[in-house]
């Protein structure tokens, strides 16, 4: 069976580094011991890997991992005292300020970094096993981060539901209609028009198209997402320049290849765009929709809403 | 810059919806870019088409040194002004005080005095009273205006040769005196006889002779007692009351001026508090100097004229940025002003110094990969050119071209050229980004793409 082969796989290589990985937790401050750590490390190897990985691969992944948090997060997990008391001193103030930083107002914040707190401290379930959502922290990205990842998901999430919630309301308040009247019959060009730009799109790369829906969709500002994707702001600025005129020779070349004249290529594009204006929020088939609204104005009704 | 065509901001947003969001881990490595480049590329595939996703990764970034909130210890400016004031107000009041008391006490060598201190008298050398003196009558406690009168008489004849050179030192004495004489009683507590009847007695000396004061000055700390062998040519108990004396209020002045100081939280008073403090406690030492003046007048002026305290026992941690040139650049004072910080010689003095263990080495003996380094750092000694910098606390990176990689414990003062070595590879290429979400493990982004990760401070790396 594969997973007995990986499994297999993983425990050897665990065997290998324990003594090393071992010294680099620094578990026996905190209460774990060697064995549960040993399982520990296989647990989160058997995640990570497939029946592909090498063994190579696998001593990469263990030697990369932070062992030390990973124990820390693991032995708070399972109730140590010790371990809480390091995580405490260490986190408690730290996320709070991220928290802050995310919910930017400060009651929001309190709320956001108590509720996490309360879900890493963990609950009893029926079974009286303690669940902790440190259990999960597998040691691959910092603690710190993971701590900021998981509050920003929170927040996400009850932000998002919300705000669905809210746009509703407004809907029916204003009485504005935001489902578009049916459109009419799609010219033959636009079908074409969508068509070469699903294509032209599909052929970047992942990071272009993720540059792309940042800028255009979240509207974030240059130093944003440079800043996301680890590069300068100019590489930025520079890669959205190159792509739109990329993307407006190859979906003029497509146009052209799918039988309309140059001129009639390019005016199919400067008319889809007056009118894809009416519709734009219209139809979103992405699985999560940008905000309908300003954040600021959603976000002031938000606060005064209810919760 | 140019926009890409509306119909393209259309079709973005109509994507395939996306399964499964990656979970928190895989986030948290995206942000912190230590994810194998297979992964990254399959997340950034999800991100391409989650917003929601989007948003999380932006919201869980690390704070940009450019808007780094380091908690700089804010100098208690406030709080140490006036209690350094305080504490110098004191210390000065005290020694004035002292030097009256000494100038008292020797006139009046009693038993009772005696009685009242019970520490071990010191060895008081004296020096040939008898050739020097004048014939004093008998001090006894009553006798206080006698005696000073005497004294005085003997000091007019004895300071003369003193008083040119100790003139201006009684200006500051004086000035400081009536003030502080009552108090002084407060202060010490002790004498409480004698502090009334200092103020005027110090002011019919110093109507009367000036020189006078002279003498407390030059007797206390001056082991050698030339007029202090004066009215004590009986020797025995007047030398051990008045060494005992000297010693109390030493003690008493000291403790004092230390609480204060120790309360300013400043260097600077307890220095001068400090040094009263060995003065006063060696009488016996043959210091010419007079030490209780310089210091007196030294502490009253700065009584007069407030000082912010220098610089506090923690240092606040510096702001770090990059000029235009790509030269690093520190400021303390929340980026108001700039200086400049060379890495190179601090580096190559570092490297030298301590070359076997600066390299970073992976897997690989450290002898062999040390001349590697050496020459790698020999070529990058010149200046290099920084292109980012990141700093968490007085832990500070700082990148740039030609694979400069440097590192800093103390906020810049030395520095330590790393040079990563993973796996037969060496960091090339300029470094474009760093980011350390902690003091121990950090990422850096070379100009060719390559992306470094430690998990030890920089001790070991590993190339992704």
């Amino acid at each position: 069976m594969s997973s007995t082969k990986a499994s297999a796989a993983v425990q050897s290589v665990v065997n290998d580094l324990l003594a090393e990985l071992h010294l680099k937790s620094g578990c026996d401050k905190i209460g774990l011991t060697r064995e549960s750590f040993a399982a520990i490390l296989c647990e989160v190897g058997s995640k990570q890997s497939a029946e592909a990985t090498s063994e190579g691969e696998l001593r990469a992944f263990f030697l990369s991992l932070r062992v030390d948090e990973l124990a820390l997060a693991r032995a708070c997990a399972a109730g140590e005292n010790s371990a809480w008391e390091i995580f405490l001193t260490r986190f408690r103030e730290k996320m709070y300020q991220s928290a802050l930083r995310i919910a930017r107002e400060d009651s929001a914040a309190r709320e956001l970094a108590d509720t996490l707190y309360a879900d890493l401290y963990g609950t009893n379930t029926r079974s009286g096993e303690r669940v902790s959502k440190l259990a999960s922290y597998t040691g691959r990205g910092s603690l710190e981060g993971w701590l900021r990842t998981v509050l920003a998901q929170e927040y996400v999430n009850r932000y998002r539901r919300t705000k669905r919630l809210v746009s509703l309301d407004e809907e029916s308040e204003e009485g504005v209609q935001f489902q578009a009247p049916e459109p009419d019959p799609v010219p033959p060009a636009d079908a074409r028009l969508t068509q070469v730009t699903d294509e032209a799109i599909a052929q970047l790369p992942a990071e272009d198209r993720t540059v792309l829906s940042a800028y255009y969709l979240d509207g974030r500002t240059l130093a944003e997402i440079a800043r996301l994707l680890g590069v300068h702001e100019s590489t930025i600025s520079r890669k959205l320049d190159k792509l739109a005129k990329t993307l407006r020779k190859q979906i003029l070349a497509g146009l052209v290849r799918r039988g309309l004249s140059r001129r009639q290529a390019e005016e199919a594009m400067e008319v889809d765009v007056r009118d894809l204006q009416v519709d734009i929020r219209r139809g979103l088939t992405q699985d999560s929709a940008p905000p309908a609204f300003s954040e600021k104005s959603v976000e002031a009704r938000v606060r005064e809403g209810p919760g | 810059m140019e926009k890409v065509p509306q119909v393209v901001r259309e079709r973005l947003k109509a994507g395939v919806p996306v399964s499964t969001h990656p979970d928190a881990e895989v986030l948290t490595a995206f942000a912190e870019r230590s994810l194998p480049e297979r992964e990254r590329t399959s997340v950034l595939e999800h991100l391409a088409r989650c917003h929601d996703c989007r948003d999380i990764v932006a919201l869980a970034l690390p704070e940009t040194e450019a808007v780094q909130t380091v908690a700089i210890q804010a100098r208690p400016r406030w709080m140490t002004w006036p209690a350094f004031r305080w504490g110098f107000a004191m210390a000065g009041v005290a020694i004035v005080a002292l030097g009256v008391l000494q100038y008292q006490r020797r006139t009046q060598p009693t038993a009772s005095m005696v009685a009242q201190r019970t520490s071990a008298p010191q060895p008081y050398p004296q020096s040939p009273p008898a050739a020097e003196t004048v014939p004093a009558p008998a001090p006894s406690i009553a006798k206080q205006e006698a005696d000073h009168s005497v004294v005085s008489a003997m000091s007019t004849k004895r300071a003369s040769p003193l008083g040119l050179d100790r003139e201006a030192t009684m200006e500051r004495p004086q000035a400081a005196s009536p003030n502080p004489s009552g108090n002084a009683r407060s202060a010490f507590g002790g004498p409480v006889r004698y502090g009334p009847s200092q103020p005027n007695l110090a002011q019919q000396q110093q109507q009367q002779q000036s020189p006078a004061r002279v003498l407390p000055f030059a007797a206390a700390p001056a082991g050698k007692q030339q007029a202090g062998g004066v009215g004590y040519g009986r020797g025995g108990i007047p030398p051990a009351s008045e060494s005992v004396e000297v010693q109390s209020p030493a003690l008493t002045v000291s403790t004092e001026a230390k609480i204060t100081a120790s309360g300013a939280a400043a260097t600077a008073p307890s220095a001068p508090a400090q040094q009263l403090f060995d003065d006063l406690a060696s009488p016996a030492v043959g210091k010419a100097k007079a030490p209780i003046t310089v210091p007196g007048r030294r502490l009253a002026a700065s009584a007069n004229t407030p000082q912010p305290p220098p610089v506090p026992a923690a240092p606040s941690n510096p702001r770090w940025s990059i000029s235009s040139t790509g030269s690093l650049q520190r400021s303390f004072d929340q980026g108001a002003t700039w200086q400049d910080v060379n890495v190179s010689s601090a580096a190559a003095e570092n490297f030298t110094a301590y070359s076997a263990n600066q390299v970073v080495v992976l897997e690989k003996s450290r002898a062999r990969q040390a001349d590697a380094d050496k020459k790698t750092a020999l070529k990058a000694i010149a200046a290099p050119v920084f292109r980012a910098v990141t700093a968490a606390g007085s832990d500070v990176w700082a990148g740039g071209s030609n694979g400069a990689l440097y590192h800093s414990v103390d906020a810049g003062d030395h520095w330590v050229r790393v040079v990563p070595v993973s796996a037969g590879a060496t960091l090339s290429g300029d470094v474009v980004a760093m980011q350390f979400s902690d003091s121990q493990h950090g990422t850096v982004t070379t100009s060719n793409g390559g992306v470094w990760v430690t998990s030890d401070d920089g001790q070991t790396w590993q190339k992704q």
